[in-house]
Protein backbone atom coordinates (compact mmCIF):
# COMPACT_ATOMS: atom_id res chain seq x y z
CA UNK A 1 0.00 0.00 0.00
CA UNK A 2 1.28 3.01 -0.88
CA UNK A 3 -0.20 6.46 0.59
CA UNK A 4 -0.62 9.55 -1.39
CA UNK A 5 -0.62 13.44 -0.04
CA UNK A 6 -2.97 13.79 2.74
CA UNK A 7 -6.08 11.22 2.26
CA UNK A 8 -5.71 9.82 -0.96
CA UNK A 9 -5.61 5.83 -0.13
CA UNK A 10 -3.76 4.43 -3.03
CA UNK A 11 -4.28 0.95 -3.07
CA UNK A 12 -0.86 -1.62 -3.96
CA UNK A 13 -3.11 -4.55 -5.33
CA UNK A 14 -5.02 -2.60 -7.42
CA UNK A 15 -3.84 0.77 -8.04
CA UNK A 16 -7.55 2.35 -7.11
CA UNK A 17 -7.37 5.58 -5.94
CA UNK A 18 -9.29 5.85 -2.60
CA UNK A 19 -10.45 9.31 -1.45
CA UNK A 20 -11.18 9.64 2.03
CA UNK A 21 -13.47 12.47 2.59
CA UNK A 22 -11.64 14.49 5.18
CA UNK A 23 -14.45 15.33 7.22
CA UNK A 24 -15.65 11.86 8.33
CA UNK A 25 -12.08 10.71 8.49
CA UNK A 26 -10.22 13.56 9.89
CA UNK A 27 -10.10 11.83 13.45
CA UNK A 28 -10.63 8.30 12.22
CA UNK A 29 -9.61 4.56 13.77
CA UNK A 30 -11.11 1.64 11.84
CA UNK A 31 -11.17 -0.22 8.88
CA UNK A 32 -11.88 0.82 5.42
CA UNK A 33 -12.11 -0.90 1.96
CA UNK A 34 -10.72 -0.24 -1.41
CA UNK A 35 -13.64 0.34 -3.90
CA UNK A 36 -11.60 -1.26 -6.40
CA UNK A 37 -10.99 -5.05 -4.83
CA UNK A 38 -12.73 -4.79 -1.49
CA UNK A 39 -9.53 -5.18 0.47
CA UNK A 40 -9.94 -4.09 4.16
CA UNK A 41 -7.21 -1.66 5.46
CA UNK A 42 -7.11 -0.81 9.07
CA UNK A 43 -5.83 2.95 9.15
CA UNK A 44 -5.71 5.81 11.94
CA UNK A 45 -5.79 9.55 11.12
CA UNK A 46 -5.75 12.15 13.79
CA UNK A 47 -6.29 15.51 12.66
CA UNK A 48 -5.85 14.53 9.06
CA UNK A 49 -2.97 12.72 9.09
CA UNK A 50 -1.58 9.24 8.97
CA UNK A 51 -0.64 7.83 12.22
CA UNK A 52 -1.06 4.35 12.04
CA UNK A 53 -1.86 1.75 8.85
CA UNK A 54 -2.91 0.98 6.27
CA UNK A 55 -2.54 -2.72 7.07
CA UNK A 56 -4.35 -5.63 5.84
CA UNK A 57 -7.00 -6.19 8.04
CA UNK A 58 -10.51 -8.36 8.43
CA UNK A 59 -14.47 -7.89 9.06
CA UNK A 60 -15.66 -5.45 7.74
CA UNK A 61 -15.53 -1.91 6.71
CA UNK A 62 -16.10 0.90 9.26
CA UNK A 63 -16.37 3.95 7.11
CA UNK A 64 -16.19 3.61 2.83
CA UNK A 65 -13.90 5.95 0.86
CA UNK A 66 -16.29 9.03 -0.22
CA UNK A 67 -14.78 8.64 -3.85
CA UNK A 68 -12.59 6.46 -5.42
CA UNK A 69 -10.76 6.41 -9.39
CA UNK A 70 -9.50 2.85 -11.01
CA UNK A 71 -6.15 3.13 -12.27
CA UNK A 72 -7.40 4.39 -16.05
CA UNK A 73 -8.68 7.45 -13.92
CA UNK A 74 -12.48 6.45 -14.34
CA UNK A 75 -14.58 6.90 -11.09
CA UNK A 76 -16.12 3.99 -8.85
CA UNK A 77 -19.54 4.35 -7.77
CA UNK A 78 -22.62 2.40 -6.61
CA UNK A 79 -22.25 0.71 -3.43
CA UNK A 80 -18.51 0.60 -3.63
CA UNK A 81 -18.38 3.99 -1.99
CA UNK A 82 -20.08 6.17 0.87
CA UNK A 83 -23.59 7.39 -0.51
CA UNK A 84 -24.21 10.81 -0.74
CA UNK A 85 -25.66 11.78 3.05
CA UNK A 86 -29.02 11.77 3.88
CA UNK A 87 -30.81 14.24 6.02
CA UNK A 88 -30.37 13.65 9.75
CA UNK A 89 -32.53 13.59 12.02
CA UNK A 90 -34.21 16.91 13.72
CA UNK A 91 -32.75 16.72 17.57
CA UNK A 92 -35.83 17.32 19.26
CA UNK A 93 -38.44 15.22 16.93
CA UNK A 94 -35.81 12.45 16.05
CA UNK A 95 -37.21 12.32 12.81
CA UNK A 96 -35.84 13.77 9.50
CA UNK A 97 -37.54 17.13 8.93
CA UNK A 98 -38.18 17.81 5.28
CA UNK A 99 -39.75 20.54 4.53
CA UNK A 100 -42.09 21.72 1.81
CA UNK A 101 -42.86 25.04 3.51
CA UNK A 102 -40.38 27.96 4.12
CA UNK A 103 -40.52 29.75 7.72
CA UNK A 104 -42.81 31.90 6.30
CA UNK A 105 -45.10 29.54 4.70
CA UNK A 106 -44.23 29.79 0.97
CA UNK A 107 -43.63 26.53 -1.18
CA UNK A 108 -40.23 25.01 -1.23
CA UNK A 109 -38.55 22.32 -2.54
CA UNK A 110 -36.99 20.89 0.90
CA UNK A 111 -37.95 17.13 0.76
CA UNK A 112 -36.65 14.25 -1.54
CA UNK A 113 -38.29 14.09 -5.03
CA UNK A 114 -38.73 11.34 -7.63
CA UNK A 115 -38.16 11.20 -11.57
CA UNK A 116 -41.46 11.84 -12.16
CA UNK A 117 -42.03 14.98 -9.84
CA UNK A 118 -39.32 17.25 -11.96
CA UNK A 119 -39.56 19.04 -15.37
CA UNK A 120 -36.22 19.00 -16.38
CA UNK A 121 -33.87 19.99 -13.25
CA UNK A 122 -37.19 21.93 -11.38
CA UNK A 123 -39.82 20.56 -9.37
CA UNK A 124 -43.46 20.25 -10.82
CA UNK A 125 -44.71 21.27 -7.52
CA UNK A 126 -42.55 24.32 -7.47
CA UNK A 127 -43.46 25.46 -10.83
CA UNK A 128 -47.38 24.33 -10.46
CA UNK A 129 -47.24 26.83 -7.73
CA UNK A 130 -46.85 29.39 -9.52
CA UNK A 131 -49.70 29.37 -12.03
CA UNK B 1 -34.47 71.84 -8.65
CA UNK B 2 -33.42 71.14 -5.14
CA UNK B 3 -31.29 68.71 -4.63
CA UNK B 4 -32.57 65.78 -2.17
CA UNK B 5 -31.37 64.87 1.01
CA UNK B 6 -28.43 62.49 1.25
CA UNK B 7 -30.74 60.01 2.61
CA UNK B 8 -32.99 60.21 0.28
CA UNK B 9 -30.78 60.52 -2.65
CA UNK B 10 -29.42 57.25 -1.56
CA UNK B 11 -32.49 55.43 -1.23
CA UNK B 12 -33.52 56.42 -4.76
CA UNK B 13 -30.00 55.53 -6.50
CA UNK B 14 -29.26 52.35 -4.62
CA UNK B 15 -33.15 50.31 -4.14
CA UNK B 16 -32.27 46.91 -4.58
CA UNK B 17 -35.62 46.44 -6.25
CA UNK B 18 -34.40 49.03 -9.29
CA UNK B 19 -31.79 46.30 -9.92
CA UNK B 20 -33.09 44.71 -12.60
CA UNK B 21 -33.73 47.40 -15.32
CA UNK B 22 -30.48 48.36 -14.69
CA UNK B 23 -27.36 47.02 -16.65
CA UNK B 24 -24.70 44.96 -15.57
CA UNK B 25 -20.91 45.59 -15.29
CA UNK B 26 -19.91 42.46 -15.99
CA UNK B 27 -22.57 41.27 -18.81
CA UNK B 28 -20.10 39.96 -21.70
CA UNK B 29 -17.29 38.29 -19.80
CA UNK B 30 -17.33 34.26 -19.39
CA UNK B 31 -16.44 32.63 -16.90
CA UNK B 32 -15.71 28.79 -16.11
CA UNK B 33 -15.62 27.78 -12.66
CA UNK B 34 -14.25 24.28 -12.39
CA UNK B 35 -14.26 25.06 -8.65
CA UNK B 36 -15.32 22.96 -5.43
CA UNK B 37 -16.06 24.19 -1.55
CA UNK B 38 -15.95 27.52 -1.32
CA UNK B 39 -12.16 29.29 -1.79
CA UNK B 40 -12.71 29.20 -5.41
CA UNK B 41 -16.56 29.58 -5.84
CA UNK B 42 -17.26 32.60 -4.05
CA UNK B 43 -14.49 33.67 -6.15
CA UNK B 44 -17.04 33.36 -9.38
CA UNK B 45 -19.64 33.86 -7.48
CA UNK B 46 -18.51 37.28 -6.93
CA UNK B 47 -17.88 38.03 -10.74
CA UNK B 48 -21.42 36.31 -11.28
CA UNK B 49 -22.90 39.11 -8.72
CA UNK B 50 -21.65 41.82 -10.79
CA UNK B 51 -23.45 39.82 -14.20
CA UNK B 52 -20.90 37.88 -16.13
CA UNK B 53 -21.92 34.85 -17.35
CA UNK B 54 -20.40 32.21 -14.84
CA UNK B 55 -20.29 28.31 -16.07
CA UNK B 56 -19.72 26.39 -13.03
CA UNK B 57 -18.37 22.89 -14.14
CA UNK B 58 -19.02 19.96 -11.63
CA UNK B 59 -18.97 16.17 -11.40
CA UNK B 60 -21.61 13.66 -13.52
CA UNK B 61 -25.04 13.13 -11.20
CA UNK B 62 -23.44 14.09 -7.94
CA UNK B 63 -21.90 18.19 -8.02
CA UNK B 64 -19.08 18.94 -5.95
CA UNK B 65 -18.38 17.88 -2.68
CA UNK B 66 -19.48 20.78 -1.16
CA UNK B 67 -23.27 20.22 -2.19
CA UNK B 68 -22.83 17.33 0.39
CA UNK B 69 -20.74 18.71 3.04
CA UNK B 70 -22.62 21.68 5.33
CA UNK B 71 -24.58 22.19 7.76
CA UNK B 72 -25.31 18.93 8.83
CA UNK B 73 -27.17 17.59 6.20
CA UNK B 74 -30.17 19.44 6.63
CA UNK B 75 -32.36 20.90 5.57
CA UNK B 76 -31.46 20.21 2.08
CA UNK B 77 -32.88 21.42 -1.38
CA UNK B 78 -33.86 18.93 -3.73
CA UNK B 79 -32.97 17.97 -6.30
CA UNK B 80 -29.53 17.44 -5.67
CA UNK B 81 -29.34 17.08 -10.28
CA UNK B 82 -32.16 15.47 -12.08
CA UNK B 83 -30.24 12.33 -12.04
CA UNK B 84 -30.56 12.24 -8.03
CA UNK B 85 -33.94 13.91 -7.25
CA UNK B 86 -33.88 11.65 -3.92
CA UNK B 87 -30.85 13.81 -2.48
CA UNK B 88 -30.40 17.51 -2.08
CA UNK B 89 -27.94 19.89 -2.05
CA UNK B 90 -26.79 21.46 1.47
CA UNK B 91 -27.27 25.10 2.46
CA UNK B 92 -23.46 25.23 2.95
CA UNK B 93 -23.60 25.69 -0.90
CA UNK B 94 -25.23 28.98 -0.67
CA UNK B 95 -24.15 32.80 -1.22
CA UNK B 96 -20.77 30.94 -3.24
CA UNK B 97 -22.66 29.94 -6.45
CA UNK B 98 -24.83 32.73 -7.12
CA UNK B 99 -26.04 33.81 -10.44
CA UNK B 100 -24.30 30.63 -12.33
CA UNK B 101 -25.23 28.24 -14.87
CA UNK B 102 -24.65 24.74 -13.88
CA UNK B 103 -22.96 22.29 -15.96
CA UNK B 104 -22.00 18.49 -15.65
CA UNK B 105 -18.44 16.90 -16.90
CA UNK B 106 -16.09 14.22 -16.21
CA UNK B 107 -12.79 16.16 -16.12
CA UNK B 108 -10.79 12.50 -16.25
CA UNK B 109 -12.41 12.03 -20.11
CA UNK B 110 -10.66 12.87 -23.00
CA UNK B 111 -14.07 14.02 -24.66
CA UNK B 112 -14.59 15.88 -21.33
CA UNK B 113 -10.78 18.01 -22.03
CA UNK B 114 -11.47 18.58 -25.87
CA UNK B 115 -15.05 19.97 -24.46
CA UNK B 116 -13.03 22.04 -22.22
CA UNK B 117 -10.82 23.34 -24.50
CA UNK B 118 -13.67 24.30 -26.55
CA UNK B 119 -15.10 26.28 -24.00
CA UNK B 120 -11.95 28.26 -22.69
CA UNK B 121 -11.84 29.01 -26.49
CA UNK B 122 -14.62 31.15 -26.40
CA UNK B 123 -14.13 32.21 -22.52
CA UNK B 124 -12.61 35.24 -20.91
CA UNK B 125 -11.75 33.67 -17.28
CA UNK B 126 -10.91 30.13 -15.83
CA UNK B 127 -10.71 29.41 -12.16
CA UNK B 128 -9.82 26.16 -10.49
CA UNK B 129 -8.98 25.59 -7.12
CA UNK B 130 -7.93 22.03 -7.19
CA UNK B 131 -4.86 20.97 -6.11
CA UNK B 132 -1.55 22.10 -7.08
CA UNK B 133 -0.59 20.40 -10.84
CA UNK B 134 -4.04 18.51 -10.90
CA UNK B 135 -5.20 20.25 -14.22
CA UNK B 136 -1.93 20.49 -15.95
CA UNK B 137 -2.22 16.83 -15.43
CA UNK B 138 -5.34 16.91 -17.30
CA UNK B 139 -4.05 18.94 -19.99
CA UNK B 140 -6.24 21.65 -18.70
CA UNK B 141 -3.70 24.43 -17.43
CA UNK B 142 -2.61 27.74 -18.07
CA UNK B 143 -0.20 26.23 -20.31
CA UNK B 144 -2.84 24.08 -22.37
CA UNK B 145 -5.80 26.37 -22.47
CA UNK B 146 -3.61 29.83 -23.15
CA UNK B 147 -2.78 27.99 -26.41
CA UNK B 148 -5.98 27.60 -27.67
CA UNK B 149 -6.97 31.17 -26.01
CA UNK B 150 -4.22 33.13 -25.31
CA UNK B 151 -6.56 35.95 -23.86
CA UNK B 152 -7.57 33.89 -20.83
CA UNK B 153 -7.41 35.29 -17.30
CA UNK B 154 -6.43 31.83 -15.78
CA UNK B 155 -7.12 31.95 -12.19
CA UNK B 156 -5.76 29.12 -9.85
CA UNK B 157 -6.39 29.09 -5.87
CA UNK B 158 -4.81 26.57 -3.53
CA UNK B 159 -2.99 26.39 -0.33
CA UNK B 160 0.20 26.97 -0.22
CA UNK B 161 0.82 28.10 -3.93
CA UNK B 162 2.33 26.24 -7.03
CA UNK B 163 5.82 26.05 -6.65
CA UNK B 164 7.98 25.71 -3.07
CA UNK B 165 8.75 22.79 -0.66
CA UNK B 166 5.43 23.04 0.79
CA UNK B 167 2.88 23.22 -1.94
CA UNK B 168 1.55 19.83 -1.72
CA UNK B 169 -1.11 19.51 0.55
CA UNK B 170 -4.76 20.27 0.88
CA UNK B 171 -6.24 23.20 2.37
CA UNK B 172 -9.05 24.26 4.03
CA UNK B 173 -10.17 27.24 5.57
CA UNK B 174 -9.90 26.58 9.15
CA UNK B 175 -5.58 25.38 7.82
CA UNK B 176 -5.50 28.36 6.25
CA UNK B 177 -6.42 30.19 9.56
CA UNK B 178 -3.67 28.41 11.73
CA UNK B 179 -1.08 28.40 9.05
CA UNK B 180 -1.84 31.97 8.22
CA UNK B 181 -1.24 33.13 11.58
CA UNK B 182 -4.68 34.20 12.70
CA UNK B 183 -5.26 32.05 15.44
CA UNK B 184 -2.28 33.09 16.88
CA UNK B 185 -4.20 36.55 17.40
CA UNK B 186 -7.74 35.30 17.50
CA UNK B 187 -9.46 33.57 20.82
CA UNK B 188 -9.19 33.81 24.43
CA UNK B 189 -5.90 35.30 26.91
CA UNK B 190 -3.55 33.15 28.65
CA UNK B 191 -5.13 33.76 31.44
CA UNK B 192 -9.20 33.16 30.54
CA UNK B 193 -7.86 29.97 29.02
CA UNK B 194 -5.56 30.65 25.97
CA UNK B 195 -7.33 28.68 23.50
CA UNK B 196 -7.79 29.75 20.00
CA UNK B 197 -11.01 30.35 18.02
CA UNK B 198 -11.88 29.86 14.51
CA UNK B 199 -13.61 31.96 13.33
CA UNK B 200 -16.91 30.43 12.53
CA UNK B 201 -17.82 31.89 8.84
CA UNK B 202 -15.03 30.84 6.25
CA UNK B 203 -13.52 33.58 6.51
CA UNK B 204 -9.94 32.96 4.74
CA UNK B 205 -12.25 31.12 2.23
CA UNK B 206 -14.60 34.10 1.06
CA UNK B 207 -11.92 36.43 1.28
CA UNK B 208 -9.43 34.93 -0.99
CA UNK B 209 -12.25 34.67 -3.19
CA UNK B 210 -12.53 38.38 -2.98
CA UNK B 211 -9.18 39.14 -3.65
CA UNK B 212 -9.09 36.42 -6.69
CA UNK B 213 -12.60 38.50 -8.30
CA UNK B 214 -10.11 41.98 -7.70
CA UNK B 215 -7.16 40.38 -8.94
CA UNK B 216 -9.20 38.86 -12.05
CA UNK B 217 -10.81 42.35 -12.75
CA UNK B 218 -7.28 43.93 -12.60
CA UNK B 219 -6.00 41.37 -15.12
CA UNK B 220 -8.82 41.89 -17.58
CA UNK B 221 -8.51 45.29 -17.35
CA UNK B 222 -4.53 45.02 -18.49
CA UNK B 223 -5.76 42.89 -21.01
CA UNK B 224 -8.13 44.87 -22.54
CA UNK B 225 -6.51 48.10 -22.32
CA UNK B 226 -2.72 47.10 -22.07
CA UNK B 227 -1.42 44.29 -23.63
CA UNK B 228 -4.29 41.97 -25.71
CA UNK B 229 -3.02 39.12 -23.48
CA UNK B 230 -4.33 36.50 -20.29
CA UNK B 231 -2.82 36.16 -17.50
CA UNK B 232 -1.68 33.08 -14.94
CA UNK B 233 -2.76 34.18 -11.61
CA UNK B 234 -2.01 31.87 -8.77
CA UNK B 235 -3.49 32.94 -5.50
CA UNK B 236 -2.66 31.36 -1.77
CA UNK B 237 -4.98 31.26 0.69
CA UNK B 238 -2.48 30.74 3.71
CA UNK B 239 -0.94 34.07 2.11
CA UNK B 240 -4.30 35.76 2.22
CA UNK B 241 -4.65 35.04 5.90
CA UNK B 242 -1.26 36.38 6.10
CA UNK B 243 -2.25 39.36 4.41
CA UNK B 244 -4.73 40.15 7.43
CA UNK B 245 -2.10 40.04 9.99
CA UNK B 246 -2.27 43.82 10.32
CA UNK B 247 1.05 44.97 12.48
CA UNK B 248 1.34 41.32 13.93
CA UNK B 249 4.43 41.02 11.93
CA UNK B 250 6.30 44.78 11.95
CA UNK B 251 5.68 43.94 15.95
CA UNK B 252 7.76 40.86 15.60
CA UNK B 253 10.51 42.37 12.84
CA UNK B 254 10.89 45.25 15.31
CA UNK B 255 10.40 43.86 18.93
CA UNK B 256 10.58 40.00 18.25
CA UNK B 257 6.97 40.83 20.41
CA UNK B 258 4.69 37.54 19.47
CA UNK B 259 1.45 39.42 18.98
CA UNK B 260 -1.02 37.47 21.27
CA UNK B 261 -4.83 36.07 22.04
CA UNK B 262 -6.64 38.71 23.82
CA UNK B 263 -10.55 37.19 23.16
CA UNK B 264 -13.57 39.43 22.93
CA UNK B 265 -11.55 42.47 24.41
CA UNK B 266 -9.39 44.71 23.18
CA UNK B 267 -5.68 45.32 23.41
CA UNK B 268 -5.66 48.94 22.84
CA UNK B 269 -9.11 50.27 23.81
CA UNK B 270 -10.76 49.81 27.17
CA UNK B 271 -14.07 49.42 28.07
CA UNK B 272 -14.38 48.34 23.96
CA UNK B 273 -15.54 44.82 24.09
CA UNK B 274 -18.17 42.09 24.41
CA UNK B 275 -20.19 41.10 27.79
CA UNK B 276 -22.21 38.36 29.09
CA UNK B 277 -25.82 39.31 29.93
CA UNK B 278 -27.13 37.08 32.95
CA UNK B 279 -30.15 36.73 31.25
CA UNK B 280 -31.71 35.04 27.91
CA UNK B 281 -33.76 37.59 25.70
CA UNK B 282 -36.26 34.69 25.19
CA UNK B 283 -37.24 32.92 28.92
CA UNK B 284 -40.23 31.71 27.72
CA UNK B 285 -39.05 29.84 24.17
CA UNK B 286 -39.29 25.73 24.01
CA UNK B 287 -36.18 26.36 22.03
CA UNK B 288 -32.83 25.60 23.82
CA UNK B 289 -30.83 27.94 21.44
CA UNK B 290 -33.41 31.11 22.39
CA UNK B 291 -32.83 30.03 26.32
CA UNK B 292 -28.77 30.73 26.27
CA UNK B 293 -28.33 34.22 27.63
CA UNK B 294 -27.48 36.88 25.22
CA UNK B 295 -23.97 39.23 24.60
CA UNK B 296 -23.73 42.81 23.94
CA UNK B 297 -20.81 45.00 22.42
CA UNK B 298 -20.48 48.04 25.12
CA UNK B 299 -17.33 50.64 23.98
CA UNK B 300 -17.03 53.49 26.26
CA UNK B 301 -13.08 53.81 26.12
CA UNK B 302 -13.26 57.14 26.46
CA UNK B 303 -13.17 59.19 29.83
CA UNK B 304 -15.96 60.72 29.42
CA UNK B 305 -17.94 57.45 28.38
CA UNK B 306 -16.13 55.52 30.67
CA UNK B 307 -17.49 58.00 33.43
CA UNK B 308 -21.53 57.47 31.97
CA UNK B 309 -20.66 53.88 32.79
CA UNK B 310 -19.62 54.04 36.15
CA UNK B 311 -22.83 55.79 36.65
CA UNK B 312 -24.72 53.49 34.82
CA UNK B 313 -23.55 50.50 36.41
CA UNK B 314 -23.11 52.23 39.88
CA UNK B 315 -19.53 51.61 40.16
CA UNK B 316 -18.83 55.24 40.73
CA UNK B 317 -15.65 53.85 42.33
CA UNK B 318 -13.76 52.36 39.49
CA UNK B 319 -14.47 55.98 37.74
CA UNK B 320 -12.19 57.39 40.55
CA UNK B 321 -10.11 54.84 40.43
CA UNK B 322 -9.53 54.05 36.60
CA UNK B 323 -10.11 57.90 35.37
CA UNK B 324 -7.37 57.44 33.04
CA UNK B 325 -7.44 54.90 30.06
CA UNK B 326 -3.95 54.54 30.17
CA UNK B 327 -4.77 52.84 33.90
CA UNK B 328 -8.28 51.30 32.06
CA UNK B 329 -6.17 49.18 29.01
CA UNK B 330 -3.57 47.42 31.49
CA UNK B 331 -3.85 43.71 31.07
CA UNK B 332 -4.09 43.34 34.69
CA UNK B 333 -7.23 46.12 35.06
CA UNK B 334 -9.69 45.41 32.10
CA UNK B 335 -10.30 41.70 34.08
CA UNK B 336 -11.17 43.96 36.97
CA UNK B 337 -13.61 46.25 34.72
CA UNK B 338 -15.53 43.67 32.41
CA UNK B 339 -15.76 41.64 35.27
CA UNK B 340 -17.84 44.75 37.40
CA UNK B 341 -20.00 45.41 34.08
CA UNK B 342 -20.69 41.49 33.67
CA UNK B 343 -21.37 41.35 37.26
CA UNK B 344 -24.46 44.53 36.82
CA UNK B 345 -25.67 42.75 33.64
CA UNK B 346 -25.92 39.43 35.23
CA UNK B 347 -30.00 40.15 35.93
CA UNK B 348 -30.00 41.64 32.61
CA UNK B 349 -30.91 40.70 28.80
CA UNK B 350 -28.67 41.89 26.42
CA UNK B 351 -32.05 43.96 25.39
CA UNK B 352 -32.45 46.08 29.18
CA UNK B 353 -28.81 46.83 29.18
CA UNK B 354 -28.82 48.09 25.30
CA UNK B 355 -31.69 50.20 26.50
CA UNK B 356 -30.08 51.48 29.82
CA UNK B 357 -26.91 52.52 27.74
CA UNK B 358 -28.70 54.25 24.80
CA UNK B 359 -30.41 56.35 27.74
CA UNK B 360 -26.76 57.40 28.51
CA UNK B 361 -25.37 57.93 25.09
CA UNK B 362 -23.23 54.80 26.00
CA UNK B 363 -22.11 53.28 22.23
CA UNK B 364 -23.66 49.66 22.43
CA UNK B 365 -24.70 46.65 19.89
CA UNK B 366 -26.10 43.39 21.31
CA UNK B 367 -25.07 40.35 19.63
CA UNK B 368 -27.49 39.34 16.95
CA UNK B 369 -27.78 35.73 15.87
CA UNK B 370 -29.33 34.76 12.93
CA UNK B 371 -33.26 35.11 13.62
CA UNK B 372 -32.34 38.63 15.15
CA UNK B 373 -30.36 39.51 11.50
CA UNK B 374 -33.05 38.80 9.70
CA UNK B 375 -35.74 40.73 11.34
CA UNK B 376 -34.12 44.02 11.27
CA UNK B 377 -36.05 46.62 9.46
CA UNK B 378 -33.27 48.01 8.30
CA UNK B 379 -31.45 45.79 6.53
CA UNK B 380 -34.44 43.97 5.03
CA UNK B 381 -35.12 47.38 3.32
CA UNK B 382 -31.40 47.46 1.71
CA UNK B 383 -31.72 44.34 1.04
CA UNK B 384 -28.39 42.90 2.61
CA UNK B 385 -31.15 39.79 4.03
CA UNK B 386 -33.91 38.93 1.67
CA UNK B 387 -36.45 36.35 0.86
CA UNK B 388 -36.69 35.53 -2.92
CA UNK B 389 -38.75 33.58 -5.17
CA UNK B 390 -36.16 31.05 -6.43
CA UNK B 391 -37.14 29.53 -10.13
CA UNK B 392 -36.17 26.31 -9.13
CA UNK B 393 -36.57 25.66 -5.29
CA UNK B 394 -38.68 28.19 -4.44
CA UNK B 395 -39.03 30.75 -1.28
CA UNK B 396 -35.41 31.55 0.03
CA UNK B 397 -33.54 33.44 2.47
CA UNK B 398 -30.46 34.96 1.51
CA UNK B 399 -28.05 37.56 1.99
CA UNK B 400 -27.97 39.96 -1.18
CA UNK B 401 -24.82 41.37 -2.50
CA UNK B 402 -22.82 43.67 -0.38
CA UNK B 403 -21.88 46.53 -1.78
CA UNK B 404 -24.38 48.76 -4.14
CA UNK B 405 -23.62 50.58 -7.33
CA UNK B 406 -25.57 53.20 -8.73
CA UNK B 407 -25.51 52.64 -12.69
CA UNK B 408 -24.59 48.45 -12.62
CA UNK B 409 -25.83 47.31 -9.07
CA UNK B 410 -24.85 43.61 -8.41
CA UNK B 411 -28.03 41.58 -7.80
CA UNK B 412 -29.01 38.36 -6.81
CA UNK B 413 -31.08 36.03 -9.53
CA UNK B 414 -31.10 32.75 -8.22
CA UNK B 415 -28.84 31.20 -5.53
CA UNK B 416 -27.81 27.78 -6.71
CA UNK B 417 -29.00 25.45 -9.54
CA UNK B 418 -28.99 21.53 -8.96
CA UNK B 419 -25.78 19.59 -10.80
CA UNK B 420 -26.11 20.12 -14.57
CA UNK B 421 -29.31 21.95 -14.98
CA UNK B 422 -28.14 23.97 -17.74
CA UNK B 423 -26.30 20.83 -19.66
CA UNK B 424 -28.29 21.43 -23.01
CA UNK B 425 -28.36 24.87 -23.33
CA UNK B 426 -24.70 25.88 -22.53
CA UNK B 427 -23.11 22.89 -24.35
CA UNK B 428 -26.03 22.97 -27.31
CA UNK B 429 -25.31 26.96 -27.50
CA UNK B 430 -21.67 26.90 -26.83
CA UNK B 431 -20.40 23.90 -28.82
CA UNK B 432 -23.54 23.28 -31.18
CA UNK B 433 -23.86 19.88 -29.47
CA UNK B 434 -26.93 18.05 -30.89
CA UNK B 435 -29.94 16.42 -28.73
CA UNK B 436 -27.98 13.23 -30.00
CA UNK B 437 -24.57 14.20 -28.93
CA UNK B 438 -26.10 15.48 -25.60
CA UNK B 439 -27.67 11.92 -25.13
CA UNK B 440 -24.49 10.40 -25.57
CA UNK B 441 -22.41 11.97 -23.81
CA UNK B 442 -24.71 11.45 -20.75
CA UNK B 443 -25.21 7.74 -21.49
CA UNK B 444 -21.13 7.59 -21.48
CA UNK B 445 -21.14 10.13 -18.13
CA UNK B 446 -19.07 12.44 -19.75
CA UNK B 447 -21.61 15.02 -18.94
Amino acid sequence: MAINQGLVLTCAKCSTKNFLDPYPFWNFSGNTKCAGCDTLYAVKFVKGQLVSGPTASSGKADLLPGYAEDKTGAGIGGDKIRPAPQSRPDPFSGKQKHVKQSLRGKPLSGSPLKKEDLVGSRPKFIIDSRK
Amino acid sequence: MATPDFETYCQQLFDHKTAPGKPEVLKGIRVLSCTQYILGPSCAAYLAELGAEVIKIETPRRGEPMRHTTPFNEPLLFPLSRWVPEAGTGLGFFGANTNEEFVTLDFHRPEAKQAMLELASKSDVFVQNFRPGTFDRWGMGYQHLSKVNPRIIYQWLGGFGGWGPGRVRASYDILGQAMGGAFGITGEAADRGGTPAKHTIWLADYWGGMMAAVTILAALYYRDTVSGKGTFIEYSQVHGVQRLLEYSLPLYGRYGVRRERWGNWDTELCVHGIIQCGKSSYPDSQNPQEKEVGYILVSAHTDEDFKKLCDVTGRKDLAATYAKHDDRVKAENQGILYEAIEAWAKDKTKEDVATLLDKAVINNQPVWNAKEVSEQPHWKMRGSVQWYDDPIYGDLHHQGPAFKMSETPPRLKWALKPAGADNERVYGRLLGWSKTTLAKMEEMEVI
